[in-house]
Order: structure tokens, then sequence, then C-alpha cells
């Protein structure tokens, strides 16, 4: 019980303020640094996963220096992320230095008006401590091990060759020429020591086993009579699962906040923070890596006897992802990125006027994000034993890329000056709070870049020391500038009845002056119905509250000055005469009166904790209208005028959904535990679209018909937004008489380009052909619907266990490219050992002698014509569940601790991603079901695993 | 009290204002652009760059894709069936449209040409230059009009700058006729003709680049109406009546380039560098009209090389472009015998001598392709899939021979496609290439006044443009002319510069000569003893489904563009 008042007292930041838990009004989800700490991350923000009902974090990947977490409240998109009232990202934030994060997932968010649409993560750094004491150290360390999860097995010499055999390609055409095949044994053997040569696996060989993380943060925290401090220093070294891979990433974080207390009414904080990012690895471009991995033969030797001369792939595009991940190779390229942000506030306490404060509080920040490449051309060889032994068994084969050398600089600067007035009083029943705030900020970015091919020495690798024939540069100036006043109003009656109502006017520069300002209210009750009298004494109920917002809040991020006309410079040029020539385009038509979208979200949500603690909720049920969408209103244009209308807010989509969290503690002989199990639903929906609806009536049967038919397929307007098309499949023909005899012309040309294998498309509209009109929706997008999450932690004596489990549905995979049914087919990219296992096998006559689930290979290599569009063959509608971390620590004994001289000392291990259960099927274990895309977008079998991570850890008090 | 509450309104405002009063840093004004010449002309150049000179070119495609027209005309396969290219001579088009490789939809870039004529009009600065420009203009929209004609048939024509304001019936305009839509074409031509300088910056339409094309297009009017059956509404076929008209006019244009002597035919005493140069060299080469320019050091660059390089000579991708068979019967011996004549030997049987079956073709053969032991960069290029017997004897440039060809030159056609390699960058990186394209050139001109006289009754003149042509490779003169000879003699000279497709589609024989038609590519094995090859045809899978039905002849717009204007109709069959 004691506890669970104090949870309620808690303190909640809110936008612009903060309060306590018990007051609240909107639905706002927090994470404490205890929740933060003692797990195992690279990525500050796979941290919130499972944390709050309602956000969703999925790691896509685990690359160092890559923030492939996608964070998003209720599915609405990117949310607006501020650290310490500024935007930021999350990513590279040392997570010692948090005290809280609040999540905004409703019409809480309003306060931030015109960029808060998506929601609002407030992270809170932590400042010197609440009560006065001395200087309170902690050292805290860590080393990870970190393992992939997932990596797609590739086929071996045998099984490669068998495949190239049956898709008519010739085993002998598709390896080196020391090799062969023996088709009767099906294996490949070394023609000159007659043993059999399984192959190589190029994933095996790329990746390494463990990988270490370490991170070191060293902090003080204290408070005195006139200051108070938290100053943190961390540092955090990763390297990357690449063997041989010159790969490496770490940060150094440094922060102080500085409190200070001049006279009784007039104070200071005085903030500074820097980090610094250093990327250091060889030059290679991480998709064109993974492109270049698929492809691999296990027929060709990743690194040859004599390592010191590159192997090539045996692909078509040859460039060896081994050698490419080398410095000595490829070159290197070093980001480092700079953040350096401080601040300033005054608060002064109106003496006369009870109540009163005013925070005048000047921050600003500077970010510099610079590279450096120095890419290294290099020679690749194909090896051969035959040709002789050493030197003589290696030809030039051709080189990778050029001498280049490249600068970029990215460098920001913003400058935040605000105000805010506070007033807070209270009488008889009556709780009052009032804040004013203003605010600006200017932003201005610039982007410089230069380079030049062809360094005279890669011992001086600088620009000026280059070739002077291709030089190219380049400048890009931006500056955007915002205006904001914000208003609230919080009013407590008796304790039990809750109002609070927010204003807040912005305005941008992004857009004329005529749709320059925005107004975004919002308004929000609680009424906590545990303090009424009926409740009051109520021994199951120590809480409830009902709770009802809505609020309106923008996302002004979607144009940039479209509201001018003109004419825009162009970086291209075309040439005449050897001479570049400057272009100019047409800007299009203009709309002035162009500006934000707004949304706009209603929630309703109730609270409750029963039987001290035995049971706790929170559920919140939301409806989000976002509106006034820029579209080009060109359904009333058609394609060949040849110019777009100018964007103008018409569209509207929504998303609906609910939050529910259960907590539910207890103790079991000395076992105190708690399990705290949360699950988010959320969905969306066209509401109203720009696009052609064809007319259905006034119009003949025929085309009223037709119309109606295209409207079912091409029109949003009412639909969900996650529908993928495609055509819905029965399996695939398996003899030439099956084709023969199929009444349904697939291939538009009477099945006579259809081959056995192909797949068996329904004529879902009767028509005897297969046309677009038979397309059905067969998936529902990449995003999950439905998050599902539980905390667990068990606390035995001086002993903490703690679990999280984390897992999503609601969403499909395709399985496209190299991933997908197919890929036993390509000779490119180097077939998985699922697909070689799953492969249908055709009889002498070309039928199918041996189905399964796959179709057979096909002599033509990739995937056949006919086949290559959406269907729901290569689709699942996924679901997992998996063990996100494992958290075991132990206190030292508070005895043993003094005798040290220390104030705590707490040792743990953890683990991550260690268990997952998938609806996968052939393809679970191969592929992970939280990635849904491959690096920049492309199929999932190109992309950087998640890890499973292994962390010891040791957190010291003095 | 008073003083800090003004204090205070005020501070209010201090902090909250910010200017927000900033300018693009990336825009010229509308005015601007009327008035300077400059700006015109940056204008004019965008239109350039944007108007597709070679298949799918694209900023940002240096890809497989500016292959497809030569791959959907069976001119040459690529090495893999997932290639776009492929994939585009697969498809067979829907109600949904084609295969995007072969869309091409010039609106947003003949409306620049439309406002750029509109501000000339109303220009007041210097005369001549307006007048040349208008003419560029034009020039450019009849090259975009004839780029999207070919493919659907009779367009919307867009002439004017039309405003967002103007009524229904002026914005949903349907399609006028095919035979309207090339007279809008060529009436831009006449204008080209008119007002185009006879010697222009290179790379600029001139005079006689409008003729040249003006040439092209009436040509394909002209075949259009003669071989093409009639349709009710005129969308997708032009009166037979009036192919006589396009013929003639075909020919005056074409003769027009020929005689006006700025553009001679290239020639030189070795046969097959003087035809092998013209399409590396192109600037400075007397027969190149039209063309667009590359310069690697300015990074505008494309990737043929990178393709077309065979195994041995390439960086990266490369063996990409093989010839068929088929292809290879099509170009005659020195002698003036058919160039199958040694077909039957590809029997896996007999040995032949390479000197004599393929080293005596053409001069334009043996300048477009690699083939066995071609001589490149001082180095054979391998093709065969595999040596037999023993023995040691070298290759053609001295050389030890392995005892096979690397993979990538034996899997598909046996040969390769050479034209337009430069052949003194040895080992290229990929994509870095600044050979130029040529667009127009007076070898087609020869062609296009050949088969126009021909078609017109002018037998003599039709046999002297052909000859004239065979003359500057040294081939033997023909004694008469058939139009399959004409037909044979243009794939011949004009391969790989893709033509053929848009030939086979306007004549059509596209149905004839590429509906599920059975390719053949080469396997060679050669002898060690005496270096003598033997030779098999051979056939993959991927290159045999390639289907043209008839309503293949016209592309369709597709159910969306359909959608955005109710006034227009689809080709027949979708």
């Amino acid at each position: 019980m004691v506890e669970d008042v104090a949870k309620l007292e808690e303190v909640v930041v809110t936008g612009y303020g903060s309060t306590t838990k018990k007051s609240l009004t909107g639905a706002i989800g927090t994470v404490s640094a205890e929740n933060l700490t003692l797990k195992p991350a690279a990525n500050t923000s796979t941290l919130l996963m499972g944390q709050v009902a309602g956000l969703s974090a999925r790691q896509g990947g685990s690359l160092p220096g890559y923030d492939w977490a996608t964070l998003s409240i209720r599915n609405f998109g990117s949310a607006l992320i501020l650290i310490d009232g500024v935007e930021s990202t999350l990513g590279q934030i040392d997570p010692n230095d948090i005290q809280s994060i609040s999540v905004l997932k409703d019409a809480a968010a309003s306060i931030y008006g015109a960029r808060a649409g998506n929601g609002v993560i407030l992270v809170t750094t932590k400042r010197g401590s609440d009560d006065a004491q001395g200087a309170k150290f902690t050292y805290h360390g860590t080393t990870t091990w970190s393992n992939l999860i997932t990596m797609p097995k590739t086929v071996n010499a045998h099984q490669f060759a068998e495949l190239m055999e049956e898709n008519g390609l010739g085993a002998e055409n598709e390896m080196p020429e020391y090799l062969d095949y023996d088709t009767t044994r099906k294996r490949v053997f070394n023609r000159i020591t007659g043993k059999d040569f399984d192959g190589v696996d190029w994933y095996r060989t790329a990746y390494k086993d463990w990988a270490p993380q370490t991170q070191h943060n060293l902090s003080a925290r204290g408070r005195g009579e006139k200051m108070g401090y938290f100053i943190s220093i961390g540092f955090t070294d990763t390297e990357s699962a690449f063997r041989d891979a010159d790969y490496t990433q770490n940060r150094y974080n440094i922060r102080t906040n500085l409190d200070a207390k001049f006279t009784d009414n007039l104070s200071a904080a005085i903030d500074l923070s820097y980090r610094q990012t250093t990327l250091d690895r060889a030059n290679f471009g991480i998709s064109e890596m993974y492109n270049r991995l698929g492809t691999g033969k296990p027929t060709n030797l990743p690194v040859f006897p004599d390592p010191s001369f590159a192997s090539q792939t045996g692909a078509a595009t040859p460039y060896s992802p081994i050698y490419m991940v080398r410095k000595s190779h490829s070159g290197t390229r070093l980001d480092r990125d700079n953040n350096l942000q401080a601040r300033i506030s005054l608060k002064y306490d109106v003496p006369f006027i009870k109540g009163l404060t005013a925070i005048a509080s000047l921050n600003m920040e500077t970010q510099t994000e610079w590279n450096k490449q120095i890419q290294k051309k290099f020679n690749m060889y194909t090896y051969d034993p035959l040709d002789g032994e050493g030197d003589a068994a290696y030809t030039f084969f051709g080189t990778y890329q050029r001498d280049f050398i490249s600068v970029n600089s990215d460098r920001d600067m913003e400058l935040l000056p605000k105000l805010t007035l506070n007033y807070e009083n209270s009488w008889d029943q009556h709780d009052l709070r009032a804040t004013l705030v203003a605010e600006s900020t200017t932003f201005e970015r610039d982007y410089l870049m230069g380079s030049r091919t062809d360094p005279l020495s890669f011992e001086a690798p600088y620009l000026n020391y280059s070739s002077e024939a291709e030089r190219n540069n380049a400048e890009i100036f931006s500056q955007s500038a915002r205006s904001s006043y914000v208003g609230r109003v919080n009013y407590t009656f008796d304790q039990k009845y809750l109002f609070e109502a927010t204003m807040r006017a912005d305005a941008t520069a992004r857009y004329a002056a005529e749709g320059r300002w925005g107004y975004f209210p919002s308004v929000s009750l609680g009424w906590r119905i545990s303090e009424e009298d009926f409740l009051k004494d109520s021994s199951t109920w120590n809480n409830l509250k009902l709770r009802a917002s809505y609020g309106v809040m923008g996302n002004d991020a979607v144009s940039n000055f479209d509201f001018l006309t003109g004419y825009n410079i162009s970086s291209g040029f075309y040439m005449f005469d050897g001479k570049p020539y400057p272009i100019i385009s047409s800007a299009g038509l203009a709309n002035a009166l162009v500006t934000w979208e707004t949304m706009k979200i209603a929630n309703i949500g109730l609270d409750g904790t029963l039987w001290d603690g035995g049971l706790g909720f929170e559920i919140d049920a939301f409806y989000r209208l976002r509106e006034d969408i820029l579209a080009l209103p060109d359904s009333d244009i058609p394609f060949h005028f040849g110019a777009s209308l100018p964007k103008t807010n018409l569209n509207s989509r929504d998303n609906r959904g609910f939050d529910l969290m259960l907590k539910h503690k207890g103790k079991i002989g000395n076992v105190s535990y708690s399990i705290n199990p949360m699950v988010s639903y959320s969905r969306g929906k066209y509401v109203n679209w720009e696009e052609n609806i064809l007319p259905t009536t006034g119009v003949d049967a025929a085309t009223a018909k037709a119309n109606a038919e295209y409207n079912r397929r091409y029109v949003l307007t009412g639909n969900w937004d996650d529908r993928q098309w495609g055509y819905q499949t029965n399996g695939f023909f398996t003899t030439q008489s099956q084709i023969d005899n199929h009444p349904v012309d697939i291939d538009g040309a009477g099945n006579a380009t259809v081959i056995v294998g192909n797949l068996i498309r329904i004529d879902q509209n009767g028509d005897g052909k297969i046309d677009w009109k038979d397309q059905i929706v067969i998936g529902q997008g990449g995003m999950p619907k439905w998050n599902y999450s539980t905390n667990m932690s068990f606390k035995f004596k001086n002993w903490n266990l703690d679990m999280l489990w984390q897992g999503a549905s609601g969403y499909t995979i395709t399985f496209g490219g190299a991933a997908g049914p197919w890929s036993h087919s390509g000779h490119q990219t180097v077939a998985k050992s699922f697909a070689y296992e799953n492969r249908s096998l055709r009889g002498a006559n070309g039928d199918i002698e041996v189905v399964k689930a796959f179709p057979p290979t096909f002599t033509t290599g990739g995937i056949p014509q006919v086949d290559n569009v959406a269907t729901d063959f290569n689709r699942i509608d996924a679901m997992y569940l998996r063990l996100k971390t494992v958290n075991l620590s132990y206190s030292v004994g508070k005895a043993f601790v003094d005798r040290l001289g220390l104030n705590a000392v707490q040792l743990y291990v953890a683990a991550s991603n260690i268990l997952t259960f998938d609806n996968l099927g052939v393809y679970s274990g191969s592929y992970d079901p939280e990635i849904t895309t491959g690096t920049a977008g492309g199929n999932i079998d190109r992309a950087y695993p998640n890890n499973m991570t292994i962390t010891s850890g040791i957190k010291i008090g003095f | 009290m008073k003083k800090l509450f003004y204090l205070s309104i005020s501070l209010i405002f201090v902090f909250g204002c910010a200017d927000l009063d900033l300018q693009p840093t990336d825009m010229i004004s509308e005015d601007a652009v009327k008035k300077d010449p400059k700006l015109v002309e940056a204008f004019l150049t965008k239109i350039y760059a944007n108007a597709v000179f070679e298949p799918n070119e694209v900023s940002s495609m240096k890809g497989q894709e500016r292959l497809t027209d030569a791959v959907v005309g069976a001119e040459y396969t690529l090495m893999a069936p997932w290639q776009n290219a492929v994939k585009a001579s697969y498809s067979i088009p829907t109600s949904s449209g084609a295969h995007n490789n072969l869309n091409r939809w010039h609106y947003g870039n003949i409306r620049s040409c439309n406002e750029i004529i509109e501000i000339l009009n109303n220009a007041t600065f210097d005369a001549a230059t307006v007048k040349q420009q208008i003419a560029e203009a034009k020039f450019l929209r009849a090259w975009m009009y004839l780029d999207m004609a070919k493919r659907y048939g009779g367009m919307p024509l867009e002439i004017t700058a039309k405003s967002v304001d103007a009524g229904t019936d002026e914005l949903m305009i349907p399609r006028s006729t095919l035979k309207a839509t090339y007279d809008q074409i060529i009436s831009d031509l006449d204008a080209g003709i008119a007002d185009l300088p006879g010697s222009a910056l290179y790379g600029k339409a001139s005079k006689w680049a409008a003729f040249a094309l003006k040439s092209r297009a009436a040509l394909y009017a002209a075949r259009i109406a003669k071989y093409h059956p009639q349709s009710a509404d005129g969308l997708t076929s032009i009166p037979s009546g009036s192919a006589g008209g396009y013929y003639a006019s075909a020919l005056a244009s074409a003769n027009a380039v020929i005689d006006g002597g700025k553009h001679a035919l290239h020639t030189g005493s070795n046969k097959e560098t003087t035809y092998g140069e013209i399409f590396y060299k192109v600037k400075g080469i007397s027969e190149v009209i039209f063309s667009e320019e590359y310069n690697t050091g300015l990074g505008k660059t494309h990737a043929w090389s990178g393709y077309a390089l065979p195994d041995g000579f390439k960086a990266g991708w490369g063996s990409n472009m093989h010839m068929y068979v088929a292809s290879d019967a099509r170009f005659e011996y020195q002698d003036g015998s058919p160039g199958d004549t040694h077909h039957a030997k590809f029997n896996n049987k007999t040995f032949f001598d390479i000197e004599e079956v393929i080293y005596k073709k053409d001069p334009r053969y043996l300048a477009s392709l690699f083939t066995p032991e071609d001589v490149f960069q001082g180095r054979e290029v391998w093709f065969h899939d595999k040596s037999v017997g023993s023995g040691n004897k070298l290759g053609r440039a001295g050389n030890v021979v392995p005892s096979r060809a690397p993979g990538r030159n034996r899997n598909r056609g046996g040969r390769l496609i050479q034209k337009r390699v430069h052949p003194d960058v040895e080992f290229p990186a990929f994509g870095t290439d600044d050979v130029d394209y040529i667009v127009l050139r007076t070898g087609e001109m020869y062609l296009n006044a050949s088969e126009a006289a021909f078609e017109t009754g002018k037998m003599t003149q039709a046999k002297d443009r052909l000859n004239a042509l065979r003359a500057r490779v040294g081939m033997p003169a023909k004694t008469t002319v058939t139009l399959d000879l004409i037909k044979n003699e243009r794939f011949v000279e004009l391969y790989a510069e893709n033509h053929r497709y848009w030939d086979l589609r306007t004549w059509r024989d596209a149905e004839a000569e590429i509906h599920l038609v059975t390719k053949f590519g080469t396997k060679w094995y050669r002898r060690k003893s005496d270096g003598m090859y033997k030779a098999k045809k051979w056939k993959w899978n991927f290159s045999q489904n390639t289907p043209f039905l008839p309503k293949m002849y016209w592309l369709p717009y597709g159910t969306n563009k359909l959608a955005q204007n109710p006034n227009l109709v689809e080709n027949p069959g979708y």
C-alpha cells in the first residue's frame, strides 16, 4: 500500500512541466531510469521496447552506428523526440544520463503543436539529487558479446552444382576450371586431387561468431545548499560482426547539468552536453556489400590460399564482399559526428505574487556530421591451380572502384530562446496551475562537399594533392524558423475532478504568410472515482480514475516553400560541345494556402489499482483523424495536361486502436515478483483520398460494371491503409497436360508461355483470363497491428531476475528475391538451403515427380516471368514472440560493501534476443520476423541481422 | 508592478518572435526567366536533358534498362532473365499497361516546350535567338511525340500550355488520329527545317537533324499506312492512300541530308575501323547528325562498356549482350555470299577455320561484335566452351590458349556486342564511360532513302542509295534490290542501335520475327592441335518464350491513365 501511494505521487514529466501520476489526465506512458540501464543495448532506442503500451519499437538490424529501431506511437509514424525540451534523436544519448522518459500518446502531445502529430517522446536527463547530500559517484561498466541470431544458410557446392544442372545452365559453367562435377555421384570434385569439394559458405566467411562491445560511464551527483550537479562521462565501443572487417563505432558522451541558487528568488540551471560518435570503417556501401554477399558461389573461394590476391564472387557483378570490408583494399571511411548543446536558464520566483515564477532560457545546439572517404581501387583475381603453382595460379580479373577522395560536412545550428511563466495556487478545495510559454527557433544547415579522383599518393590522402581533372564540390544551404506561444491551465477540484486545457499557436517559415499560423487546442478531464465517498473506503479499490481527452496537433514537416512559383535551379546539366550547360525547371503551379497536416485525437482511458497492488491496469482507447494531408488535386486534370496542380491540403486518413497494460505484484515466500503484460492494437484507414472514383450511376450498365471493378481495385477512400494487392494462387502446375487443359488464360497468350512449375493464379471473376480484375487483398503491410510484451521481475534477497518477452502480429512479410521460394533457380544469387530442400523435382518428361512446397528449379534461372507478379504464394501473415531480454543481478551485501568503503555494488549478467517463436515455417531460422525490409528498403535477405547479446556488468556507487 | 507586467508582455514577444519571412535558396522567379535569355536557354536545356534520346536514359539509370529496345526487338539478348530489359521482352501488356521499360510519357516535358514557345513569342530580346529557340523547342516536341506515337498510336495533342482553369472540354481532349499526330510531328519538324541553323553547337538540333528526324517520322507513317490494317477510329492506322505522300516526304528529307554535304558518310581505307570508330568517336565524325554528349570529368557517364566488354577485359559486369545465330545469318560474307553459308557446319562434328567462317564476314559484323579469338586490345577474346585433343597451337594474337574461355563468354550466344566500346580504354571502372550516343546519323538516311525510293517505284535510286552504303564498307554492290534486301541491309547497318524493334512494328513484321521464335546461340570447341573450331547451336529456355501478339503493335494506355479522362479510348485488345 505504501509503495502504491508513492507511485501515485510519482512525478511525471509532461509537456512544458510535470505533474503527479494521480493528477494526470492524458495518456502518458513512462519509463524510469531503472528500466533503462541494466540492459544491454548499443542503441538507446532499443531500450524502449516493451516498456510502454502503444509504443512499438522494432529492431530492423543491429549494425553498429545505424539506428534501425523503428519507434512509433500507436503506429502513427515517427514521433517527435525531445531531450530536455530540444528536438533530437534518441539513438546516441547515454542511457546512464536519463532520468525518465514520458511517451505522450494522446492530446497530451497537443501542447507541442505543429510538430506533435505523431505523438511525443520526452526524455529528461538527470540533475542534482532532490535532497541535499554530498557527492555520490557511480561507475557503471559493461562488456557485451554479440552474435547474429539469424543467418541465411546457403547450399554447398554439390547442391549448387545439382541446381545448375537442373536449371540447364550446366554445373561446369558455374565453377572454376580446376573443379568438375560428377553427374552420377552428384558431387563436385577437385580435378587435381580427385577429392570432393564441399564448397564455402560466403556468409560464414563474412561474419565472425562473437563481436565485443564495451561501455563505461562515470557520474557524480549531489546537492549542496547553493549548488546541485549531475556530471557524467560515458564511453562506448562497438565492433561489428563482419570478420576481418575494419568496422568499429565509438561514442563519447559528456554532460554537466548544474543548478545554482543565487538568492532566495533567483536560481539558474546551466547545462552542457557534448557527444562525439566515430564510425571508423572500411570504405564500402552496406547495400552493395549485401548484394554481393548473396551472390558468392560456394564453388568459388572467398579467400584464396594466398589471401593477398583478392577474390571475386564468380557472379555477374563479381566484387568481393570479403575484401570490400577491408581497409587495406577498399580504403577507409571515417564518419565523425559532433553534437554540442548548451543551455542557460534563469528562474525567478516573483516575490510579490505568490506562486508565480518566470523562467527565461536560451538553448543553443550545433551539430556537425562530417565524413571522409578515401576510396581505393583494388585488383581482383581468379584462382585456378591448373594454371600452375604459386602466383601462376592467379589471373588478373579486373578492378573494383576508382581511387577517389571525398569530404562531406553537414553543419546544423539551432537557436532556441524560451520564456516561461508558471503560476500555481491552492485555496479551499481548489488547485490552479497555469503556464504561459513563448519560444522561437531558428535553424540553419550548411552542407559542403568536395571530391577528387586519383590522389597522387595515399600517403597524402587529401583533396589538394589529388587530380585536378575530376574535381567536384557542392554546397546546400537551408534555413527554417518557427515562432510559438503556448498556454496551459490545470484546475483540480477537491482532488477528484481534474481539468486541463492547452492552447498552442505555431508559425513556421515553410509556409506563406496566409497559411503560416496554426492553432492547436486540447482539453482533458479526469475523474478520480476512488476518491468519491462510495469507493474511498473500499478495501478492494486503491485507485480508480477515468480520463478523457481531445486535442488538435499538426505535422508541418510535409512541405517546404511550396507556396512560391518560379523555377528551380537544378544541380544537373546537359552538355553541348564539351561544356556543361545549366538547367532550370519550372517549379510548377503554386498554392499560397498550403499548410500543415492536422491531427485530431480523442482518447478515453481508465486507470485502476486493486488489492493493494495485486492488480493494476491502464487501458486507453483512441481515435485519430489525420486531415489536410497534402495531395495533388489531379483527379480533375488528365496526365496529358503535363503539369500537376499545386499541392493542396486535401487528404485524410485515420487510426483507431487501444493500449492495455496490466500490473500484478505479489510475494511467494521470500520471493517478491511483478508481472506487467501489455498489448496494443492500431490500424488505419483512408478516410478521404484525392483520387479518380469512377461513376457507377448515370452510365450504361457495362460501363457501370467496369467502373465498379476499377473502384474496387484502385479506390483507397474508405479502405484500410495497409492492403497489399495481388493474386491468390492454388499451388503450381505439375504437368504439361494440366497446363494444356487449364481453362483460364493466365499469360494473355493462351498459356503458350506457361511452363510446369508456374503458379496457378485464381480467376476470381470467372471471365476466363487473368488480369488486374482478379487481384484481391493478399497482405496487410509490414507494420504490425498488434504489439504485445510482458515484463517480469523476481526478487529474492539480494538477487533480481528480470525478463522481457515481446512480440507482434498483424503484419505480412514478403519473401521476395533470394529470400523467396524461387531462389533455387537463380545462378546469380546463391540458393539458400531451405529453398533447395523444399523444391519440387521434375521427371524425365518435364512433369513434376516429387511435389514439395516450392516449384521446381527453372531452366530460366530466377522467377519465371509469368509469376513475376504479387501473389500470396510468398507471403506470410507473420507473428512472433521473443524473449527479448533476461537480466540477473546481484546486489552485494551492505556489510561487505561498507567494508570496502563503497556505497553499493551491483553485479549483473544480461542477455538479449535469446529465444524466438515465430510462424515463418520453412523460412524460420533463416529470417528474422522483426526485419521486414533489408538495407535501403531492399529484400530481406540483404540486411545485417539482429544480434543475440550477452552482457556482464558492474555498477559501483561510492 | 505595472512595469513588470509590461516587461513580461514585451519579453514574451521577444522570445516568441523569429524572422519567418525566409526564402528558399534554389528558386528563380517567373519574371526573371521571362526577361533573361540565359535563363530561357537553361529552361530549354532542361528539355534536352529530359527528352530521353537513348531508350530509358534517365539520370539515375546508367543501367541495363537502356538495352530494352534492342532486347525486345531480338537484336540481342542479355545474360540473365531477371534483367528488366529481358522481362520487358516476355511480358504481354495487359489493361494495366505495358512493361515499365516500354512505357514513355513525355507530357511534362512537352508542356515545357509549350511554355517556352509562349515565353519566346512574347520575348523582347534578340529576334534571331528567339526564332532559333522556338525551332529547337518544336524539334524537341516532335521528337517526344514521335517517341510516344510509335508506342501508343494517336495521341492527345497538347500544343499550348493550357491553364488549369480551362474548361473540361479543353482539358479532357480525346486522342487525335494517328495521321493527325504524325502530321503534327512533321509540321514541327518543318518549322525546325525552316528556322534551325545549318551549323549548330555540337549536341544541339540543326536544320539537318530536323530533316533526318522528319525522314524517319515520315517513313514510319508511310509504313503504317501501307502495312497496317485500317482501324475505324484512325487511332492505330493511317489511311493507306497517304502512304505515297509520306514515302515521298521521307525520301526528300533523307536526300536533303545526303545531298546537303554537311553530314557525309564517314569513309576510310580500313573498312572495319572506319565503321567501328563512328560509334566510339562520335564527335568529329561527319556522319553524326545529332547526338548526346558524355564526359567523365564532369561526371556525366554511362555504363555501356561495363555491360559490353567480354570476360577477360572487364572489371565488373560485362559479357551481357549476346547475339543470336539468326542475327549472325543476316551478315553476309565479304564476297557477297549469304551470312549463313557456313551454318550447316555448326553440327558439333565438322572442324572449320574461323578465319573463313568468321573473319571473312562483312566489316560491319567484325566491327560490331566480339567473336572467338577476336583480337581486342592486343589480346584474344576467348569463347570456346572446351578444348579438344592435345597440342599447343597459339591463338590469333599469338597467346597461349586457356583450356576454356571464362564462363561468362560461353554461357549464352557465343558472340558479344562490341559496337560503341572504346578500344583504347582498358578495364574501365563500371559506369565511367563517356562515349557519346548517336541519335541520328547519315547511314540511316541512305536506308530511309532506299526504302522510300523502292516503295515509290524509283528502283535505280533505291539501288544506288543501298550500294553507296555497302561501298563505304567495301561490300559488293547489289545488282537488284528487293524490300527484303533493304530490310536486311537496315538490320546490318543499324545493328544494336535500337532501331529494329520499331522497324518490325511499323512494317508489321514483329509477329513473324519475334513471337515464340526459337532462338539459338553457339557453343564453340577449339582443337588444340591446329586452332580449328567445331560448333553447335544450342538454346536456353529464357529466350524462347518471347511473345508478340497482334495487339502489341499498339501498347495500352492503361487503366489508370484512362480513368483520368473519360474521352480517351484504349487501343484494341486490352
